[in-house]
């Protein structure tokens, strides 16, 4: 198993010498996810220093930042992944400079996509690039209702909620010609498929957290505009006050119901589930027995 | 520009393009896939039954009408995946809308069936839906390359973010926008739940949402967390929240339905663009709302035309 460390700033490019934040108290403390991790591999080492983010383009980092981050990653002799978002036309701008300062210095390295746009501009502009279908482009449900609507979940629907348009043959070729081979995944509420060694592609699975949508629209951002500035896709630059808040969400109504397995949560402009020590363990399980060869822990994900 | 309008049966069809309504589109959910798929696997964005056209038979009519009136129809297939079980279903399906039915485009978010549709049936037109989140000029490429004939840009692009796309993304396609009614919380291309199970998640107005302070490396507002925890700008969380629900009852639940006092709906309105979007090039606007009933949809397709033929006196009198 490939062991990679997702590290969303720059600013957190300090917590590689904390990669499990044992000392913390908050969202980001991992204890748990070490012990289940550790508990089934034994003692971890991070060969691959994940950088960036998939979810804000107003998150991306900058130049400098991306300098760092591959020297870091250099001297500490880990891999490098670069991370990038879904992006506006703006935002593409600055991840085509980030690109092109990636391929110089290293010319092979990983790019995680989360945009068409993204994974067309690496086949176009930086073709010794390595492109990698971050979770965003997997469409797999990661619908916590799933479980919860029904008393009983049928096995036999799970399992074509554990499928998608990854797994046949039109997307493989498709992707094949932009030279993806590895792609991402979530633990979802489902589980993994059975078969996804079947589906042709090296595999990477996120933990802890898992996302359930996200948007252009940030809650976080609005806090403390006037009224007309509020709940709208932006221009220019942000206070990144998701670097402050987590926002944990429960729903006395039942709608989404409580369970033991994740805690929801929201960050900046994303929601997100962040999964629970035993439905970790039982994911951990799968995942080493579906074919995950790369683990990536996130102490957070913006 | 073109109104694009969402019809549900081939009343609303008669009734819709009679109001000047150049385009239409619809689900279909026959009865064949009911019984097959069963009631959580829906062969388009929204539930079974009452947003989408009953049967292959409804759908013909449906276009015969609306062909008549020189009007086309597009068929929504805008899951933004499918398990490739259903590949072969879908296939069949829109083998018959095209060839039986007549649909004149299919709305497509997947890559994978686009790919598959234009290998299997090299003429079919695939128009990219909103839930492909084609948000920049190199996804426009990435969908050109695959042969589409049209972006269906998603919601809450900026005009000049369009007009880039537009200009870059070539004329060779056609691009259309929203125009009017339901706004979704997040980017409908990157949201991993379905309405199936119990209707929209994220704007259920029930969420209580706590906040939990960030430690961090370098974070100077250690010192004083209950302030910052409390408020922004002098607005508490509390209050920004109140302000959250009352733009998710005015954007997303368009007041709860209730038209304004000369009976047209209220909700997310972007009509007051009318001219720029034309400009930029633009040839469609998409009004929203399958599941909305048959009286919205009127008045709003005709409150459209009528700020259209408005917006066209003005530039004449400007000249």
């Amino acid at each position: 198993m490939e062991w990679a460390l997702s590290i969303p700033r720059g600013q957190a490019l300090a917590c590689i010498d904390e990669p499990w934040d044992a000392k913390g108290t908050g969202p980001g403390f991992l204890a748990d996810v070490r012990e289940v991790c550790e508990g089934r591999f034994g003692s971890i080492k991070f060969t691959r220093m994940y950088f960036g983010q998939e979810f804000c383009e107003k998150a991306l980092p900058s130049q400098k930042e991306l300098d760092e981050a591959l020297a870091l990653a250099e001297q500490l002799g880990m891999n490098f992944t670069l991370v990038t978002p879904y992006v506006t036309e703006t935002g593409l701008e600055a991840v085509k400079v980030l690109l092109q300062q990636l391929m110089q210095v290293q010319p092979r390295a990983e790019v995680v996509v989360n945009d068409w746009g993204v994974l067309q501009t690496i086949a176009d502009d930086c073709p010794t690039l390595t492109p990698v279908l971050g979770r965003l482009l997997n469409k797999l449900l990661r619908d916590p209702r799933i479980m919860t609507q029904r008393k009983e979940p049928e096995e036999e629907a799970l399992v074509r909620f554990r499928t998608c348009s990854l797994a046949g043959t039109p997307m493989q070729v498709l992707l094949d010609q932009y030279k993806v081979r590895r792609i991402e995944l979530d633990l979802s509420p489902q589980g993994l498929d059975n078969h996804l060694t079947d589906w042709g592609y090296r595999l990477s699975l996120y933990l802890p957290y898992a996302v359930i949508m996200t948007g252009r629209i940030c809650l976080l951002h609005s806090w403390g505009l006037e009224e007309h500035q509020k709940f709208k896709p932006f221009s220019g630059g942000c206070d990144r006050k998701c670097r402050f808040y987590w926002l944990k969400m429960s729903d006395p109504s039942h709608q989404v119901r409580k369970s033991k397995d994740w805690v929801i949560l929201q960050k900046g402009n994303t929601i997100f589930y962040r999964e629970q020590k035993e439905f970790l363990k039982e994911g951990l399980d799968k995942a080493t027995r579906v074919g995950i060869s790369r683990l990536v822990i996130q102490r957070e994900p913006i | 520009m073109k109104i694009l309008v969402p019809v549900n049966s081939v009343h609303e069809a008669e009734t819709l393009v009679n109001l000047g309504a150049e385009e239409l589109y619809c689900g279909l959910s026959p009865e064949a896939w009911r019984k097959s798929q069963g009631q959580e696997f829906w062969l388009n964005r929204r539930e079974l039954g009452k947003a989408n056209v009953g049967s292959l038979e409804e759908l013909k009519e449906l276009v015969v009408v609306a062909h008549r009136a020189g009007s086309q129809v597009f068929l929504t297939l805008n899951q933004p995946g499918y398990a490739p079980e259903l590949y072969t279903d879908i296939l069949t399906t829109v083998r018959q809308a095209q060839e039986y039915c007549g649909v004149d485009a299919f709305i497509v978010a997947d890559p994978g069936l686009i790919r598959l549709l234009k290998e299997a049936l090299p003429a079919v037109v695939i128009h990219v839906s909103s839930l492909a989140a084609v948000l920049n000029s190199a996804a426009v490429s990435f969908f050109s390359q695959l042969g589409v004939k049209r972006i269906i840009f998603p919601r809450y692009v900026q005009i000049e973010t369009m007009k880039s796309i537009i200009e870059r993304g070539g004329d060779h396609l056609e691009y259309e926008a929203f125009i009017l009614n339901d706004g979704c919380v997040f980017e409908e291309g990157y949201c991993h739940v379905s309405h199936a199970f119990g209707g929209a998640f994220c704007h259920n107005p029930a969420w209580v949402y706590k906040p939990i302070k960030i430690k961090e490396e370098g974070n100077a507002d250690q010192k004083c967390p209950r302030e910052r925890l409390l408020r922004v700008n002098k607005e508490t969380f509390g209050e920004h929240m109140d302000e959250y629900r009352r733009w998710l009852w005015i954007g997303i639940k368009n007041r709860g339905e209730m038209p304004g006092p000369k009976g047209y709906p209220l909700g997310m309105c972007g009509l007051c663009a009318l001219t720029q979007l034309k400009e930029i090039g633009v040839e469609s606007l998409k009004i929203v709302g399958r599941e909305a009933p048959l009286k919205k949809r009127q008045q709003v397709s005709s409150l459209l035309r009528k700020c259209w033929i408005l917006s066209q006196r003005v530039i004449l009198l400007k000249r």
